[in-house]
Order: structure tokens, then sequence, then C-alpha cells
């Protein structure tokens, strides 16, 4: 951003009179939120280097300032640098992804709004003018429709999965009907045939949850994952551990009970008349 | 008192709008220690016979005991406890559970016992080795003959020392060897080891090994001496 003018704009953003000087001076500098400093570790002054994903390669910046902010809107964990040094890393200088405008009224600002549309209406680049909370709003919204989207693919998958495991379950207790009735003709009860069955459900429900948690556990961090920089701090938590586990158990109640039930109700006479 | 008591046992099957009358007032006794063949058409009714016996279905009226035990009184869960303890079946085919060896086959009634895993070993032994199979402990169904397998069956139904060996034509599947030494075995297990066995067969010569035959005609039954069925031929 370009720090003189962003400063004056946010007076919310408030920090030590001669730390934002040495900020306004290097080129290279970066004032940080209050709360990445014990989340990275940072220190006033220190350099700190940054990877870039979308903008390729690593960004060194020097730690001239921590703001606290006033309005928790603003945010405590944003790294801000100079447009300039940007620009001159990418070799396109002057193209600006949001401008903020202060108006002198609010009771003015639809109409700025427009005013400012209608201007580079036929640019190459037309602008989208809105109010702040307009502008973090459609952020959320984004945000909102990305992780409503995540949970319907994820519970279509648990749904896919519970077919596919109770097909199985069924068709195995179906092929096993002869050796139902030959374990109950040798003298093991319903009772048991019914836990034989859910046992066995649960050893699948089990091998998968281990399987697939602990391979997601393991393979996230291994493989550095944060969905290509828009995932930033992407982790499997305990919760999320917890909840696979308490979704595999689900499973296995739902795959393993019909089958379970059929085995033993199955009346020995009637499944042997199929098998001979 | 006989070992097998049925007494005036009626049982009938509704299919449909069908009523099939299986049995009408059938009483029959098996003594401890005999060898019967049970002989009939298709459909008089000698699997429902041995399932009656085993437990496995009940009587529409009538009683059926078993050393004493009112096996068409008890619940479910009574008769799988009481079969595990006094019942060996034998099927025609379908007797042993692909997963298994030969051994765990064997073992399964032994699994709902109190026995030792030390004495469930033993026990497994001896009977593989009465029906001659000790050297194919380890081999699983699939790797054995459809003679062998029977016997396999037979060990599994001789393991928890039954009071009764109920066999629905154990040789149906066979060929004529493998069928000889199936009955061979059996005249031994009864001979031997005084096990009370009864057997279905559609064979009149494997009938033939048996200390007594009865003839199933349309839920009736015509008891016909070992002797008086060879003289007849
Ligand atoms: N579970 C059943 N449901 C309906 N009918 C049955 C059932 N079991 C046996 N039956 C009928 O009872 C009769 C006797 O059957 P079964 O005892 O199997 O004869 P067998 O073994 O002598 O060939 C047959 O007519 C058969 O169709
Ligand atoms: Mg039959």
């Amino acid at each position: 951003m370009d720090a003189e003018s962003y400063l004056k704009i946010y007076p919310e953003i408030v920090l030590p009179p001669e730390q934002r000087d040495a900020f306004l001076k290097d080129r290279t500098g970066a004032l940080i939120g209050k709360r990445l400093l014990p989340q990275f570790g940072w220190k006033l002054g220190q350099n700190v280097t940054l990877q870039g994903t979308i903008f390729p390669g690593d960004w060194t910046f020097t730690v001239d300032g921590v703001y606290t902010p006033t309005d928790p809107a603003i945010g405590d964990d944003v790294l801000i640098f100079h447009h300039e040094y940007f620009d001159e890393r990418i070799g396109r200088a002057g193209i600006a992804g949001w401008y903020i405008v202060e108006v002198d009224d609010p009771a003015h600002g639809p109409a700025i709004a427009k005013a400012i549309d209608d201007m580079f209406r036929n640019s190459s680049a037309p602008t989208k003018t809105g109010t702040e909370r307009e502008f973090q709003a459609s952020f959320a919204t984004m945000w909102g429709n990305v992780s409503f989207l995540m949970s319907t693919i994820g519970l279509a998958v648990v749904f896919a999965i519970l077919l596919v495991t109770a097909n199985a379950m069924m068709m195995s207790a179906r092929e096993r009907t002869g050796e139902i009735a030959v374990l109950k003709t040798v003298g093991f009860s319903d009772r048991l045939l019914f836990g034989l069955v859910m046992v066995e459900a649960g050893a699948m429900a089990l091998t998968g949850a281990v399987l697939g948690l602990g391979g997601a556990k393991l393979l996230y961090p291994a493989i550095n994952f944060n969905g290509m920089g828009f995932l930033p701090g992407f982790a499997v938590t305990t919760s999320t551990l917890v909840i696979g586990a308490l979704v595999a158990v689900g499973l296995m109640l739902a795959s393993g009970l019909v089958p379970a039930l059929r085995a033993a109700r199955l009346p020995v006479v009637q499944a042997l008349r199929h098998v001979e | 008192m006989a070992l097998v008591e049925i007494r005036d046992v009626y049982k009938s099957f509704q299919r449909e709008e069908q009523r099939i009358d299986v049995f009408t007032g059938l009483t029959l006794d098996i003594e401890a220690g005999s060898f019967t063949a049970l002989m009939g058409p298709s459909g008089s009714g000698k699997s429902t016979l041995l399932n009656l016996i085993a437990g496995l279905d009940k009587p529409t009226r009538g009683t059926v005991r078993v050393a004493g035990a009112p096996v068409s009184e008890m619940s479910p869960s009574q008769l799988a406890a009481w079969r595990a303890r006094n019942i060996g079946f034998v099927f025609q085919s379908f007797n042993l559970l692909p997963v298994l060896t030969a051994y765990q086959n064997v073992e399964l009634p032994l699994l709902l016992t109190r026995l030792s895993g030390k004495e469930r070993t033993e026990r497994v032994k001896l009977a593989l080795d009465v029906v001659g199979l000790a050297d194919r402990a380890d081999h699983y169904p699939r790797q054995l003959s459809g003679g062998q397998e029977q016997r396999t069956a037979i060990a599994r139904a001789i393991v928890a020392d039954p009071t009764v060996m109920l066999l629905d034509e154990p040789t149906g599947q066979l060929d004529a060897r493998s069928s000889q030494e199936v009955l061979t075995l059996l005249q031994r297990l009864n001979s031997e080891f005084s096990k009370t066995i009864v057997i279905v067969t559609h064979d009149a010569h494997a009938a033939e090994r048996a200390k007594m035959i009865l003839h199933l005609e349309k839920g009736d039954l015509i008891e016909k001496p070992r002797v008086a069925a060879a003289a007849a031929r």
C-alpha cells in the first residue's frame, strides 16, 4: 500500500511515532499486527523472509513497526509493506488492486461511488465502488461459499461411502447365508452372530479411520499443504480427528446394523433350503 | 426311555395359500447307541425330521425330547447352547467355512465351551485323527476333496462329543469310493465309540450299513429291520 496515505486514512492502526517514521523511510520495511509477534516469533527490527506463492520468490522485509488496531475490523494479523517495493520486484508499476476513498459525509457515499465508477466505466480497468462494509462482506461471502462447498462435498463423500460400505456388508451377508446357517447349527447364538457381524463392520470402519485420519495427519504437514496460499495455517486438528472418528463409528453402526440383524434373525431351516 | 423321543408330532408349512402337512401325529423312538438310516422319496419330510430333532425347527404340535431335554419347548438361545453340546450335524454340502482351515472348522463348536486352549487342541487333533485327516489340519476347504470335506464335517460333528449325530444325505455329492469311506467311518464311530447316529440317504446300499432302516412315506413311518430289507432285494 501507499504508506503515508494509508496510515492517514486508517487512524485505527496505532503504533509509536518513531516506528512509524522508520517504516516510512525504509523502502523494504514492513508493519506487522501485534499478533504476528508471538505467532511467528518475530521481533521488532528483525528481517523476515516470506515465500511468495501468487508472486513467487523470497520477499524479505524489515519489521520496522508493530501496530495495535483500535478496531477489530482492521485485524491484528496483517503484514503491511510498501507498494513501491512490490512494483519494483514485479516490474509493472502503477497497478493497484483497490483504492480507498475517504468521503466527507457518509450521505454522499452512493453519489461519489457512482461518479467514480462512471469515470472508469470505459477504461481498461473498470471499477466497482462500494462501502468498506460491502467490500469486507464480499470477502466473507466468498469464504462462506467456499466452506459451504467444502462441507457439502464432505457430506456427499460420507454419504457415498455409507452406500458403498452398506452395500458391501449386505452383499457379504447374502453370500454368507450358508456360513451363518452352519454357525447357528454348530451352536452359535443369534446374539453372538449379531456381535460378530458388528465387530467385523467395526474393524472395517476402524481400519478405514486409522488409514484415512492417520494418513491426513501425516501427509499434510509432510507436503506443507496450505491450499496454494489460500489456506494459510491449514492443519489437521484434534477436533477434526475426533469428528472423523465419530463419522467412522457412525458409518460402522449404519453399515453393520442391518446385516447384523439379518444374521441374527436368519432362520437356519430357511437358509439351508436356499443353499441346497 | 429312548434317547430321542418324538411324540405325536405335527408339522405343517404354510406356502402362500397352500398348507403342507408334513407330519400328522408322528411318534418315533431312537435308542442310544443305534445307527438308523432314514429313507424315503424327496419331500417326504426327512430333513424336516432331522431339523426337529436338532431344534433347528419347531413342531406345530407335539413334543421332541433328546436325552430328556424338551427340545421343542426351549427358547432360541437355550437351543443354541444345547445344540453346541448335544448335536453333531452334517449337511450334504457347504458344511465348512471357506476362510477357515480344516483345524479351525473342527474347532468351532469348542469355541463355545469353557475348554482351555490346550484341551481344545487335543480334542481337535483327536477328532481329525479319528476321521483320518490329521495331516490335512492346515488345509483350506478348497484344498480338500469332497470326501475329505465331509470327513472334516464329521470330525466337527464329533469333536464336542455330542449326544446324537445327525447327517442329512452326507454322501449325496460324493463318488462311490468317498461314500464308502464316509460310511465305513460312521459304522466305526457307532461300533467303536458308541455314537448314536441318524443318517438320511437316498442310496439303498448306504442304508445297508445302518443297523436299522426307517422309511418315510407321506409323513408316515414304515420300519424295516436291516435284515428284512436285505432279504427283500
Ligand atoms: N421352510 C419350509 N417352507 C415351506 N415348505 C417347506 C419348508 N421346509 C420343508 N418344506 C416342505 O415340506 C416337505 C418336506 O420337506 P423336506 O423335509 O425337506 O423333505 P425331504 O428332506 O424328505 O426331501 C416338502 O414338501 C417341502 O417342500
Ligand atoms: Mg432333504
